[in-house]
């Protein structure tokens, strides 16, 4: 039995993370009523996240581990495609752990994402930066990938709305980055930590410079600034990240017009007779619902939303919702991550200050000898690799008794990761599709099938190199681990499963999120990616694409033309 | 596990010729437990269940605790890290 909701709404938005954050945002600000639905709950930081008490390493996470067989998941855990053995040298594996025998095939997928309202900037680390120029056109200039149907330009507006939203800290004086006014907030001053590493950095003719932050320096909207305390994965108990739900959404509900209907999960698009979204179908724990608006946007990340669109197939659209290209899932970009930890023999207490609090654009651009094709970033992180507090560090030593309390006191402190993220090259091929297997409610859980090509595995390579040079520059006594998505899959950083585009045969939406088949459908999350910006990380961007998506609505709507 | 296990660290405390386990030295006691790691006794599936068990139970206890934390000059965020730019301070006791 379904109940209908009366309540009328201009929209209704799927999911309220980066994007249907700010699209809910940019909706209610304009007039419109919108109801936002979220899966997941709402999170109180100084109640809910656990870095308050000094066991917080022991304590369970306040996000719930959805990709486990005892959790909610989403995807089918399977091993992957095999490993091409040429580049088995990038393969993951640890100093002080017990070697694993060599894989033939990738691992299982990790999805990192939170559900609650806020999504996955929950734990993201705040990381907002603007893609390139570059990056906008990376077919044009490099032969890679696919140009994207806008501009820079046609976003600048966006981003600059998104970051003082979010009061990003940073300095606009980044050569790699595009000239630009200054931030809502000054750069974090760079970590002890940092300092040490950009000797090194520039030792070889690299700059490490602040990163941009939604970690604000000074207080915004009444929260509190970013008190460094390194504990933005774990759920900020300052309050003081910039995650959605204590921006956007928080101005949107301000609007009286964002109503917000948490654990409260979507389950199916219906189509009407003119090929329109018609309802909404819903499930909370006292049952089904159904909602009608004149808009709909999709909100749930580069595998949820293709996901829903691939389960739902009405008699008119049998290969799935807004799929008459056959592109819905296809041209995934996952997670390219090279990372390796290191220790100093000095002190440097890597996880004071904010997580992320630098950069290395030197290489956003593809080598000029095109060995790498893609653009990547290196970064510098004190809680990345598995060590973070004490109890992280005493379950990774070895030995026991004088020897463990010896280990402690020389790796505690002492351990710093160094990596690249890159963009990878899409390709059809890489999909995220559905399983035979289904969840709880009946719905099919999604597979990802999804390979490196050459250029991913150079620019891997070349990742895994540089932040080894990083590491011998800076003097590092030891490398403790390495780990790379080559062998380790990450779907953290994922896009392009519905891509935006001018041809409805070769993209899923416009270049304002709209869907190519379904008018009052739009789509507001990292699926419409074409790219990942040589390696930046993806946030700003969904954000900044989810204002204007919204701003598009609204014009055609007050143009009657939705 | 707790109880089996004790008996067996028990057991072989008295074959190594000890009254006990607890009078055993430190170096002594370590030995005992590495062996149970690596499987040098009879009851091998107890006995390293019981030492990954023990081991990590110690750990936590130890280094969920503000005494271990301060071994390493650890302070949990509770009022962030305002010094995060500076030079890290020697923790009390290094070198001991």
């Amino acid at each position: 039995v379904i109940s209908v909701k009366q309540e009328p709404f201009d929209a209704v938005v799927i999911g309220s993370g980066a994007g249907g954050g700010f699209a809910a945002m940019g909706l209610a600000e304009a007039g419109m009523r919108v109801l936002l639905l979220e899966r997941g709950r709402r999170f109180e930081p100084a109640r809910d996240f656990p870095m308050n008490h000094p066991d917080w390493e022991l304590r369970p996470r306040a996000f719930r581990d959805t990709e486990t067989p005892a959790g909610d998941a989403s995807l089918v855990l399977e091993e992957g495609a095999p490993l091409d053995q040429r580049y088995a040298h990038l393969g993951s594996r640890g100093r002080l752990s017990e070697a694993s025998p060599p894989r033939s095939r990738r691992g299982p997928f990790r999805y990192e994402r939170v559900i609650g309202l806020g999504g996955t900037t929950l734990h993201y680390q705040g990381e907002a930066h603007r893609f390139p120029e570059h990056a906008f056109r990376p077919s044009s200039l490099y032969g890679f990938g696919v140009d994207w149907p806008l501009a820079y330009a046609d976003l600048a507006p966006f981003y600059e709305r998104a970051e003082q939203v979010l009061g990003v800290a940073g300095d606009p004086a980044n050569p790699f980055k595009p000239a630009r006014g200054p931030f809502p907030t000054p750069a974090h001053r760079l970590s002890y930590a940092s300092q040490h590493i950009a000797k090194g950095a520039a030792k070889l003719g690299w700059t490490l410079l602040p990163n941009s932050l939604a970690l604000p320096t000074r207080s915004i909207d009444e929260r509190p600034p970013c008190q460094r305390s390194g504990g933005c994965a774990q759920g900020c108990i300052f309050g003081a990240k910039s995650s959605v739900d204590l921006t956007a959404i928080r101005r949107a509900e301000q609007t009286g017009r964002l109503r917000v209907q948490t654990e409260s999960r979507a389950i199916a698009l219906e189509i009407g007779r003119d090929g329109r979204v018609a309802g909404v179908v819903y499930r909370r724990a006292n049952g089904m619902f159904r909602v009608r608006a004149h808009v709909t946007l999709l909100a749930m990340g580069a595998i949820e939303t293709p996901r829903l669109l691939l389960t739902n197939r009405p008699a008119s659209q049998p290969n799935g919702i807004a799929n008459s290209s056959g592109l819905v899932g296809r041209f995934l970009l996952e997670t390219l991550l090279a990372e390796i930890t290191v220790r100093f023999d000095e002190r440097i207490d890597a996880y004071k200050g904010p997580p992320i609090d630098s950069r290395i654009w030197n290489f956003s651009r593809p080598s000029r000898d095109g060995s790498v094709r893609s653009g990547y970033v290196l970064g510098v992180s004190g809680t990345l690799g598995g060590f973070h507090g004490p109890m992280s560090h005493a379950l990774l030593l070895p030995g026991l008794g004088r020897a463990h309390k010896d280990a402690m006191r020389s790796h505690f402190g002492h351990v710093v990761t160094l990596f690249g993220m890159a963009e990878q090259e899409p390709r059809a091929g890489n999909r995220v599709m559905l399983a035979d297997t289904k969840d709880s409610d009946g719905v099919p859980l999604a597979r990802i099938e999804s390979a490196h090509s050459e250029a991913d595995l150079l620019v891997l390579d070349a990742m895994l190199s540089r932040a080894g040079e990083l590491a011998r520059a800076s003097d590092a006594a030891e490398t403790l681990r390495q780990a790379t998505t080559y062998d380790r899959p990450l779907a953290s950083h994922v896009g392009g499963t519905c891509r935006m585009g001018t041809d409805p045969r070769s993209s899923v939406v416009s270049a304002y999120g709209r869907s190519h088949d379904v008018p009052n459908l739009f789509i507001a999350d990292a699926s419409v990616l074409p790219g990942q910006g040589a390696g930046d990380s993806p946030s700003l961007s969904i954000q900044a694409l989810a204002l204007r998506t919204a701003e598009h609505i609204v014009t055609l709507a007050r143009r009657r033309e939705l | 596990l707790y109880r089996a296990g004790l008996g067996l660290v028990e057991g072989l405390a008295r074959r190594a010729g000890a009254a006990s386990f607890q009078a055993l030295d430190g170096p002594g006691r370590e030995r005992i437990l590495l062996s149970l790691a690596s499987g040098g006794n009879d009851s091998r599936g107890v006995a390293e269940e019981f030492f990954i068990r023990v081991k990590r139970d110690v750990l936590a206890f130890y280094w969920g605790s503000v005494v271990g934390q301060g071994t390493v000059g650890y302070r949990p965020p509770t009022a962030g890290y305002p010094e995060y730019a500076d030079p890290p301070a020697q923790p009390r006791g290094a070198g001991q």
